[in-house]
């Protein structure tokens, strides 16, 4: 291990930025919180981004690792204890100071903070919680901050960061526990889900208290959680969703109370979010897209974060880096998540065991439409909201104007261009006034052949294509909405 | 319906909000007929048209204040919201999509922000969109730099009048800081106190030239801040995911002048 004293500042931004890199979540979405004329902040739901990289994502935080130092051995991660790297770590002042300069200068909306494992799981959380709370009561900053949970940390100080934070994350890593258990030795699905299950519990009853109208936090103390939280997800290959079970009697934990009262609005007011490898092991998207939507109704998360295996250790054993292949899939969850999280899918409708992969020729909404014809054509000027959003070419935003727009005028093709609807997809769906666009006839693959990805057609021409604006989806706003994946294969937690 | 037998009238507005109303004001005084007047921005290059009379617009708060009202009275304030939006934005063609917008919108009521596959509804809302689009825009891209004093300077060059929209955010998120945001394009300034709230102040460029300048220098301690922030820049990009184009769609270039990550401090 390389360790060297008294680096610069420069130089510490430097490797700790570039080791936070591979963590996927970047957003500053999710808490609207105003300034309270007297600290240094607020927050917007929609999220901001102050700036794109040079790879097309996002810059909305200050991603750093408190420190690259590490324990722990995860065989997909840069920073492992074996690994001859550079090693640095930043102070909270350090950590702090810089959050506060970068934020005054509009650079970011606030800190994404994530750390290796050293010298203890209690350490780098305590290490973490200190950063924060410099930022909460001595600057008196009430911008966003993320951090990451440390797995195998006392609950205690893990409750004390969700009092300071806005979000907070535990990565879920692998999909299976089968698979943390070879890439991840050091980790196991019980150090992972009970802060997971912790924060979920945390952020339901201060909501709860919060209705109730009791001062904030519940009559809190010891940190109760169920030991046996394995069951609770997948444990092998063979994945069945109906196992994920009912978890977590409400009462396995007890919010407790913030040791000093800061500025923020309530214990991990934006929700957690999670992140798993994809393509390090050896699962399906159905199996994949199974755990993410049992996290999303069990564990009530906010975002499941995809990224694509990149072998950074050049291990033997381990898949090399495929490129677009792999960006391709990974883009294909993301699209799935969309529909799980706003186009009111289920995952059973888009996959099964026995097509358990996506179609890499056709976006999942295209695809379900096309393996369901007997649903279309719907009528415009009929169809219900929910039939609607079903529409390939119609997003979240035109489904609402169409409801609203048909209540003055009978829609034709033309108004609905206007409203917003990619008019080149949803053709072959719908009718106007009982008419199609074109005299098409549906087959599946005819269909097919006309709505292949724009982007596979450019790829034929070796174009390069920006993911963005090949997005079916209305997006909420870039920060929040879809977003450019990266590739996985470093970071912390 | 057109009367042929009349030349159209255009009315040649001030590009603001009281020329442009004061515009719609005359229109409907003169009773010479909707469908023969049409609203054109004073500014614009314009092809003068045959049959045609032009009579320029005088803005006068009255008048303008006369319609905002009625608007507020007749159509509500959703409309009126949109109709100040547009006013605010730089699309050429704003002037007259208002007045068409406000004729529908005395027909029909409140029931207007409804009527979406109506031209010029929807165009309205397409332009309240672009506005918000740039709005939003600089609330991400607006750089600050700090001065000696501890001043936050900003200078910005945006399309449309932007300055009203973005003060009460930055103000909300900065209360106690005293910072200038110089929008160099219109010659506008918006200046917050420490805890005092902000105001705009015109033709600061024209009137104190040295000062807007003292507001892009950076200082020593600036220019070590900015190298961190570059270097992190530099940094969080993934070298194998390298994607200039979708870069330039999400940051358009013409916002990138005064960003500090897009320019060397050696230069
Ligand atoms: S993923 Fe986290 S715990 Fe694992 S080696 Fe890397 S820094 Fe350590």
């Amino acid at each position: 291990m390389v360790v060297q004293e008294g680096l610069s500042l420069e130089r510490k931004l430097e490797i700790l930025g570039d080791a936070a890199k591979y963590d996927v979540a970047c957003t500053s979405s999710g808490v609207d919180r105003s300034g309270t004329g007297n600290s240094m902040g607020n927050t917007l739901k929609c999220g901001i981004c102050h700036s794109f990289a040079a790879d097309g994502r996002c810059i909305s935080l200050l991603k750093i690792l408190m420190t690259n130092e590490c324990i722990f051995q995860c065989k997909y991660c840069i920073n492992r204890a074996k690994n001859d790297v550079l090693r640095a770590t930043f102070t909270p002042e350090e950590a702090a100071g810089l959050t506060m300069e970068f934020y005054r200068r509009n650079y970011i909306e606030g800190l994404f903070l994530s750390s290796g494992i050293y010298p203890t799981p209690d350490a780098a959380a305590e290490r973490m919680l200190e950063t924060v709370a410099l930022l909460r009561f001595q600057y008196r900053f009430a911008g966003y901050i993320h951090v990451k949970a440390i797995p195998g940390a006392d609950g205690q100080i893990t409750e004390q960061i969700g009092w300071l934070a806005d979000r907070m994350s535990v990565n879920l890593e692998l999909p299976t526990a089968e698979g943390l258990r070879s890439l991840a030795p050091n980790k196991s699905r019980k150090t992972i889900l009970t802060p997971m299950r912790q924060i979920q519990l945390g952020i339901k009853q201060n909501r709860q208290a919060a209705r109730e109208a009791l001062p904030s936090g519940m009559p809190g103390g010891r940190v109760l959680l169920p030991d046996r939280q394995e069951e609770f997800l997948p444990s092998s290959l063979e994945c069945r969703p109906e196992q994920l079970g009912d978890l977590a009697e409400e009462n396995s934990y007890t919010l407790g109370k913030p040791l000093l009262k800061g500025v923020t609005s309530g214990f991990v007011p934006a929700g957690q979010s999670t992140q798993m490898i994809i393509g390090a092991t050896g699962e399906t998207d159905y199996q994949i897209m199974s755990v993410t939507e049992s996290l999303y109704q069990k564990f009530d998360l906010k975002r499941v974060f995809y990224s694509a295996f990149v072998n950074v250790n050049q291990d033997s054993d381990m898949p090399n880096w495929i490129g677009r292949t792999q960006l391709d899939r990974e883009h294909r969850l993301y699209q799935a998540d969309f529909l799980l999280r706003y186009y009111q899918f289920q995952i059973g409708e888009l996959l099964s065991e026995d097509r358990p992969n996506f179609n890499m020729l056709l976006d999942p909404k295209c695809d379900y439409a096309v393996r369901h014809l007997e649903l279309f054509p719907v009528e415009i000027n009929r169809a219900d909201y929910h039939t609607l959003l079903r529409v390939p070419g119609i997003g979240v935003k035109s489904a609402q104007r169409i409801v609203k727009a048909r209540r003055m005028a009978v829609l034709d093709f033309p108004d609905l261009k206007k409203i917003g609807v990619v008019l080149k997809r949803a053709v072959y769906f719908i009718t106007c006034q009982g008419k199609m666009m074109y005299p098409v006839k549906l087959s599946e693959d005819s269909i097919t052949g006309y709505l292949i990805d724009e982007r596979k057609q450019k790829e034929l021409k070796g174009e390069q294509i920006g993911y963005q604006q090949l997005s079916l989806f209305d997006l909420p706003s870039m920060a929040s909405g879809y977003q450019p994946p990266v590739a996985g294969g470093g970071g912390a937690q | 319906m057109r009367d042929e037998t009349k030349p159209m009238r255009i009315l040649l507005c001030e590009d603001s909000l009281e020329g442009i109303l004061t515009g719609v004001y005359e229109a409907y005084q003169s009773r010479y007929g909707h469908d023969n007047i049409k609203l054109y921005l004073a500014a614009r290059e314009y092809e003068l048209e045959l049959f045609s009379e032009y009579h320029k617009v005088r803005p006068d708060a009255e008048s303008s204040n006369k319609v905002l009202l009625s608007i507020l009275e007749k159509i509500g304030d959703t409309a009126r919201k949109n109709v100040v939006e547009a006013a605010y934005s730089a699309e050429p063609d704003k002037a007259d999509v208002i007045y068409r917008y406000l004729i529908r919108g005395y027909a029909v009521g409140s029931r207007i922000v409804d009527y979406l596959s109506d031209p010029y509804v929807s165009r309205l809302f397409e332009i309240c969109r672009r506005l918000w689009n740039e709005v939003h825009r600089w609330k991400e891209f607006l750089r600050f730099q700090i001065q000696e004093n501890g001043l936050l300077t900003a200078v910005i060059e945006p399309k449309a009048r932007v300055l009203t929209f973005l003060m009460p955010h930055f103000a909300d998120r900065l209360p106690i800081e005293n910072f200038i945001i110089y929008d160099k394009t219109h010659d506008q300034a918006g200046i917050h106190r420490k805890q005092q709230g902000w105001f705009l102040a015109d033709r600061l460029g024209r009137d104190y030239p040295e000062y807007t300048a003292l507001l892009e220098t950076t200082t020593k301690e600036e220019a070590q801040m900015q190298d961190l922030w570059r270097i992190f820049f530099e940094t969080i990009a993934v070298r194998e995911r390298e994607n200039a184009r979708l870069q330039t769609q999400l940051l358009p270039k013409w916002y990138r002048d005064h960003m500090v990550e897009f320019h060397s401090n050696k230069e």
